[in-house]
């Protein structure tokens, strides 16, 4: 049976944080931009912004296109024509977020501005 | 001179008496494939290499690098079982449930009053194997040994070895039933302290809000598994090579009070554990003794020796 297992081993799960309705706001560039990188897979596809731990300041940002994964607790946010989806535990984290996108030869890419952190990286990728 | 005086300290310990203490700490399982990864990522400590069967301190720290919460993980096949401080469980398990992403299998259960830790000092490693019928003195440290319902680990302390046993709480009165029939004696909280300040045990009461350095846990912290809250603070302070302050044990005749004390050669100490037993006064502080490695203090006209704390 081992310490883990056993009749009767049901242990409390913790709860996820609470969900917020999300709003997104991408400037002109970054909707450009992602228009660019879906190349015609809008219907089929989507994109995922989501936050994990990691990094210096405690969360990492993540952008991901990926085949739409259904409704499975994710938020769907239409920009541009372009379904962008926001997972209901990281709602809070992730609400009012400003994406922007740079084309410079360094440093550049999606750049993401949070009002919800209380810092950040100096490589714009970690939150905390 | 100071081998004399580490010698009457720890003498003090009676290492012919075999003693035990139900720990009172938060449990936390962590179920799913990705469970190792999440932890990995949150910890300034490696142990995304943990073995299955495996046990591994850990020091969570804020992004100043300073230190929140402390653990112990276990690697149960697939789950990771940690042990951590009770004050710091919400944070600690928020951290790991906000941590996981959406594609991560991770889930996060609470266990505190499922298992117990039970931390088993014997007075030498052959008394026990006849208690629970395994050899400990064969057994490597830090592997966990599956018996029954119960997971042992065997653990090098400061003075000689340490056995932690993880228990359910149907089971745990049967085990302390055990332990005090072969007169195992069970510590309460007050000899619980003053054995922890000997051996040099560090509870959360000591190490929060400081460095892992200055609390003797430099080889808790990874230079090398990339960025963590507080690397970039800990990287700063290896490549700089030396430490201000120190966590010491000092030990002397006259009875010690915690907080802030002002001494002629160290400036103001904290005094963050402090016990007095059997006319002896121990306790643990932070003390600015920069690279140096002195023998005695004063405090309020006392004196103590001093002996700065390592890993333990």
């Amino acid at each position: 049976m081992g310490l883990l297992g056993g009749e009767g081993f049901s242990l409390p799960v913790v709860t996820e944080t609470k969900v917020v309705d999300v709003n997104l706001n991408f400037t002109e560039a970054a909707i450009s931009a992602l228009k660019q990188n879906m190349a015609g897979d809008e219907k089929t596809h989507v994109l995922v912004i989501s936050a994990q731990s990691g990094g210096c300041s405690g969360y990492l940002y993540d952008m991901k296109i990926i085949e739409d994964p259904g409704n499975d607790g994710f938020q769907r946010i239409d920009i541009g024509g372009i379904e962008v989806l926001v997972h209901n535990k990281d709602s809070t984290m992730l609400n009012e977020i400003n994406i922007d996108f740079k084309e410079t030869l360094m440093g550049g890419g999606f750049q993401i501005e949070n009002p919800n952190a209380d810092r950040s990286c100096g490589c714009g990728q970690s939150f905390g | 001179m100071r081998s004399v005086i580490r010698l009457r300290c720890f003498l003090s310990l009676n290492p012919s008496k075999s003693e035990f203490f139900v720990r009172n700490e938060a449990v936390t399982l962590i179920q799913g494939r990705n469970s190792l990864d999440v932890l990995d990522r949150i910890v300034a400590t490696k142990i995304i290499d943990m073995p299955d069967l495996s046990r591994r301190n850990a020091l969570f720290c804020d992004s100043n690098g300073r230190i929140y919460d402390m653990a112990t993980i276990y690697t149960v096949t697939g789950s990771v079982l940690m042990s951590s401080s009770r004050s710091e469980r919400e944070t600690t398990r928020r951290k790991l449930v906000d941590g996981a992403s959406w594609d991560e299998d991770c889930e996060v259960l609470i266990a505190d009053n499922a298992i117990f830790r039970v931390s088993i000092f014997p007075s030498d490693l052959s008394a026990i194997k006849e208690l629970f019928d395994i050899d400990f003195e064969e057994n490597s440290t830090d592997v966990l040994i599956e018996k029954d319902d119960h997971l042992f680990v065997k653990i090098k302390a400061r003075i000689g070895y340490a056995i932690d046993l993880l228990v359910k709480y149907e089971n745990l009165e049967n085990v302390v039933s055990l332990l005090l029939d072969s007169e195992y004696e069970e510590m309460d909280l007050d000899r619980w302290e003053n054995f922890r300040i000997i051996r040099g045990i560090r509870e959360m009461c000591d190490v929060r809000g400081n460095l892992p350095d200055e609390m003797g846990f430099g080889e808790l912290v990874s230079n090398d598994k990339g960025c963590y809250p507080g690397q970039e603070v800990h990287a700063r302070l290896d490549s700089r090579g030396r430490k201000i302050k120190s966590i010491c044990r000092i030990y002397g005749d006259s009875p010690l009070i915690l907080g802030k004390q002002k001494t002629p050669d160290f400036g103001t100490i904290s005094i963050s554990s402090a016990s007095f037993f059997d006319g002896k006064a121990y306790a643990l502080a932070l003390i600015r003794i920069g690279n140096s490695t002195p023998e005695k203090i004063q405090i309020e006209g006392n004196d103590y020796s001093i002996e700065i704390m390592d890993h333990p």
